[in-house]
């Protein structure tokens, strides 16, 4: 019987004395799996980058943000200021927007702009949009869509001057329909926009407006009642964002850019709002005032 | 089957120089990820050097009380670059979970302090390495919190006021507990990635802790070699010998480890002698007791008893 001890050879002798083996030590020692000299010395080397790295990132300084709005325009219409399409001025710039539509949708939309730029007596927005005149709007926002950047745009001008000139306000009576219509709109642009919009420097910043713009008409919509709220239209507009901007999993990059530039909304949409976890809109309806301050469903910013 | 030399022997044992290495790479993967963070864009950047500052400190602190508690000292390259790999290792660990900035990151260096010097004389039990992960614990959680603009550590409802809804009520309805400000967390102005950045700092801290506390037990393995080694210069009966009276378990306990080569070789002949005069002086105590005299039951039965062993003794 052979005496061995491979974690310490040189003790050998004394271990198999302890155990009354004395005599029995094994003249030959195996030969050990040592590592290479060299590996050591690698991982030696290694650590030394690894600790100058670890010393030289820590003075990394955060690069500045890339914003959609700052990237070159490249191909495609060029819209300058496009936020300026969605103000109270919209009507001394709209008419630029012609020169982008499609030759095909040219009268279509001249005639429903002029129509709607000239809307007058407020009236209540399903009202307007169930008329003649909201019905070839509708149809025309249908076939601007899956267009080029400035027909996304020009359908945008004319949802928010539809909220501009109509009203959506629930009123006396509750009615949350209007805002509901208006909130269907909305969600159908971005639906088919808001996505790619993000990601470009002309609708970048519109995109964003469009979904503050959602949730104040969605919360509108929500509290419209005297007693109790409209629990479907909140659910619709949560599930809606909620999709949107990922804040159930990862964020999207309107989720992103919303975060960064309108922190409210997505805090109180993410259930962080320090006022009532059931108003998850509020944040949106809050940013909104302070982009929009006259938007607020009853022809006030007409 | 080869027949080795004894250096080659004593070279191929020294495996802790490969536990040292690996741990320092550990440590130095785990210092990176620490020191990342990644913002809402996806971008990285620093988490500032005022947290390692912190934590190279509190390092040097704890290796102060450690050596004032007869802690060894690093007597080669192998044990001086592993000593060096351990306290970027704990400056490290400590700045990843410090608060970055603020009051909290000064009340969180003075209980690492006390932590750090209690438990400093044995860095390699685990114990020391929970309250690290209770800190790293808690500035998850206080990151969470900036990461969703909640500025403070903790929102307590007042109740009866915050189950009324009405809006001008807000302010009061709940007492905000331990603010802090971006800057105090070293925020980058995009705001921060949380998952990513969660997920970095976790690994890093697994990375570092690992290495930290691997590397402690190669420097101890490292420092049993070397005496090992210096043993093994006698004759091997002689050395094997020593090593039946100053068994390898007790040789950081007995204060071997970090001494010089001279102070070594002294403090193991003053081990030896005391231990050796020790069990003279037991054996000499024992034959003197003439253990016979506790059980003779004296009388006849006594009588003959004593004279019997008196015989054997004789024959002896």
């Amino acid at each position: 019987m052979r005496c061995w001890n491979a974690s310490a050879p040189l003790r050998a002798d004394a271990d198999c004395k302890a155990e009354g083996q004395r005599g029995r030590i094994a003249a030959p020692v195996p030969p050990l799996r040592s590592k290479p000299r060299w590996l050591i010395q690698t991982l030696i080397a290694l650590s030394c980058v690894l600790f100058a790295a670890a010393l030289a990132v820590r003075m990394l300084t955060p690069g500045p943000a890339r914003r959609a709005e700052d990237r070159e325009l490249g191909s495609g219409p060029q819209v300058m200021e496009p936020m300026q399409f969605l103000s109270r001025g919209a009507r001394l710039r709209v008419a630029e927007l012609d020169l982008h539509v499609r030759p095909e949708l040219q009268a279509e939309w001249n005639a429903v702009r002029s129509q709607l730029f000239a809307l007058r007596g407020c009236p209540r927005t399903i009202d307007w949009l169930d008329g003649a005149d909201g019905q070839r709007c509708e149809r025309l926002l249908q076939a601007l869509r899956g267009g080029n950047r400035a027909e996304a745009l020009a359908g945008l001008t004319l949802i928010f001057q539809v909220a501009r000139a109509s009203a959506w306000t629930a009123g006396l009576r509750g009615d949350a329909r209007s805002a509901e219509r208006l909130g269907g709109l909305l969600q159908e642009w971005l639906r088919t926009e808001g996505i790619a919009g993000t990601e470009d420097p002309v609708l970048s910043q519109p995109t964003l407006a469009a979904v503050l713009l959602y949730g104040r008409v969605m919360r509108v919509a929500w509290r419209a009642p005297v007693l109790g709220h409209v629990e479907a239209a909140q659910l619709r507009a949560r599930q809606f964002l909620g999709e949107l901007c990922g804040v159930t999993g990862r964020r999207t990059a309107i989720g992103l850019a919303l975060e960064l530039r309108f922190a409210r909304a997505m805090q109180c949409f993410a259930g962080q709002g320090a006022d009532g976890q059931d108003d998850v809109l509020l944040g949106f309806d809050e940013e909104c005032e302070l982009l929009f301050p006259g938007l607020r469903g009853g022809c006030e910013d007409a | 089957m080869s027949t080795h030399t004894h250096v080659q022997v004593i070279e191929e044992v020294r495996q802790a120089r490969w536990l040292v290495a690996l741990s320092a790479v550990m440590i130095g993967c785990g210092g990176f990820l620490l020191g990342v963070q990644i913002d809402a864009q996806g971008g990285a950047s620093g988490t500032g050097l005022t947290p390692l500052a912190m934590g190279a400190l509190v390092s040097l602190a704890a290796w102060w009380m450690r050596r004032r508690s007869g802690s060894a000292l690093p007597r080669d390259g192998t044990g001086l670059f592993g000593a060096l790999a351990a306290y970027l290792g704990t400056s490290f660990l400590v700045a990843g979970v410090l608060v970055p900035g603020g009051p909290w990151m000064f009340a969180e260096l003075l209980l690492l302090l006390v932590l750090l010097g209690r438990g400093a004389r044995d860095v390699t039990r685990p114990a020391w390495l929970w309250w690290f992960v209770a800190l790293l614990l808690f500035r998850l959680w206080i990151t969470w919190q900036g990461s969703v603009h909640q500025w403070q550590v903790l929102s307590v409802p007042i109740p009866i006021l915050s189950w009324i809804p009405l809006d001008f009520l807000e302010p009061v309805q709940s007492v905000s507990l331990g603010s802090f400000t971006p800057a105090e967390l070293a925020f980058p102005p995009l705001g921060l990635d949380f998952r990513m950045t969660v997920a970095i700092w976790s690994a890093g801290f697994a990375l570092c802790a690992g290495g930290t506390w691997m590397i402690q037990l190669a420097l101890r393995e490292h420092e049993n070699d070397r005496i090992h080694e210096r043993i093994h210069t006698l004759p091997a009966p002689l050395a094997q010998l020593i090593e039946r009276i100053l068994p390898e378990s007790e040789w950081e306990s007995l204060g071997l480890h970090g001494l010089s080569e001279r102070e070594l070789v002294l403090a193991i002949e003053q081990r030896v002698r005391e231990r050796v005069d020790r069990q003279r002086s037991i054996v000499e105590e024992y034959r003197s007791l003439e253990p016979l005299r506790w059980t003779n039951p004296g009388g006849f039965q006594g009588s003959v008893q004593a004279a019997l062993h008196a015989l054997e003794e004789k024959q002896a």
